[in-house]
């Protein structure tokens, strides 16, 4: 593989992956990435690990249910403080 | 630094607006947050409020969680954040509630900390910290994570993480914010937050993959559960040169 190529897209793969609005690529950048990881095999496999590393993320924030009871509280306290009748 | 300094893309709706938020500037006093002094908001507050502020209530107790390793702790912040929220929404323009929320957040939590952890926090933790890496000399909310909720891989493997990076994989990729909401909350720019990020999740990979060598699957699964028995987990030092 071409390895500026290489260099190049895995310096972005973060951020196709987040398409985060701060740090949008581009389309011709997107699709140079696809391009790149449907033929590089490293670029393949760093995607797939960044996209599992993510999911295991997103499934922590899962695991972590807040409290029902606590969330209860904090919204009964925000509708005594604006009062009521208002919402 | 504004939201809208940070992000080219959302221009037009920042034009001649002040940066920052001089309105939380005012609730910087350690004042008592009793219910009864906040009674001076204006009907139309109340109205804001109960649409920009309540609805965020869920993603603030999460992102305290974060901050402060504890639900009680969370909650805690959360309340006095929405105190001097209310207190402070008829000067707030309804840009951004939620990266005003959060900062409002941080500086509720660095008060708190102040009250509760005096050798730990010092008064210049709230002026502009200069974003270098590992270099900050005051205690920052992220210093602080809580070491109590470890269980399975991924937890283990955040845990190990410098506090910079993992808060920031923390409030990013577990809670969701975007870069510009995480570097309000933290006070750093939005490329902080990005090079921060970076090298958490490049540290996170490394190390999961260091505990689960061969199985391709094994991110997917729920941490704790691996294919390897406790007993004969390799040792990590001959997997790492693979
Ligand atoms: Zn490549």
């Amino acid at each position: 593989m071409n390895l500026t190529t290489c260099w190049w897209a895995s310096r972005r793969l973060d951020r196709y992956l987040d398409g985060d609005p701060s740090a949008v690529l581009s389309s011709a950048d997107v699709r140079r990435v696809e391009r790149h990881a449907a033929t590089c095999r490293r670029c393949a496999g760093d995607l797939a690990e960044r996209r599992r590393l993510r999911e295991a993320l997103r499934d922590l924030d899962a695991r972590r249910i807040t409290d029902p009871a606590s969330l209860e509280r904090l919204d009964a306290m925000a509708a005594q403080l604006r009062g009521p009748g208002t919402a | 630094m504004s939201v809208e300094e940070m992000n080219p893309g959302d221009q037009g709706k920042g034009r001649g607006a002040p940066p920052g938020y001089p309105v939380v500037d005012a609730l910087d006093a350690r004042d008592d947050l009793d219910l009864g002094a906040a009674r001076s908001v204006s009907e139309t507050g109340d109205v804001r409020f109960a649409q920009w502020v309540e609805p965020e209530i869920e993603v603030l107790l999460r992102v305290a969680h974060s901050l402060t390793g504890s639900w009680a702790d969370a909650e805690d912040v959360v309340q006095d954040t929405l105190i001097r929220a209310y207190r402070a929404i008829d000067g707030f323009d309804g840009r951004h509630p939620r990266a005003w929320l959060l900062t409002i957040l941080r500086r509720t939590h660095l008060n708190s900390l102040r009250r509760t952890r005096p050798d730990l926090v010092e008064d210049a933790s709230l002026e502009r910290r200069r974003p270098a890496f590992g270099r900050a000399s005051v205690v920052s909310p992220e210093d602080v994570l809580d070491e109590r909720l470890l269980d399975g891989d991924i937890e283990v493997a955040l845990q190990a993480l410098d506090p910079r990076f993992r808060t920031v994989v923390l409030l990013v990729d577990v809670n969701g914010l975007t870069y510009a909401e995480a570097a309000e909350l933290l006070d750093v720019p939005v490329g902080t937050v990005m090079s921060r990020l970076s090298r958490g999740r490049t540290r996170l990979r490394k190390s999961l993959r260091s505990r689960r060598p061969r199985s391709r699957r094994a991110a997917r699964d729920r941490p704790g559960a691996t294919t390897e028995g406790a007993g004969h987990r390799p040792g990590h030092d001959q997997e790492e040169k693979r």
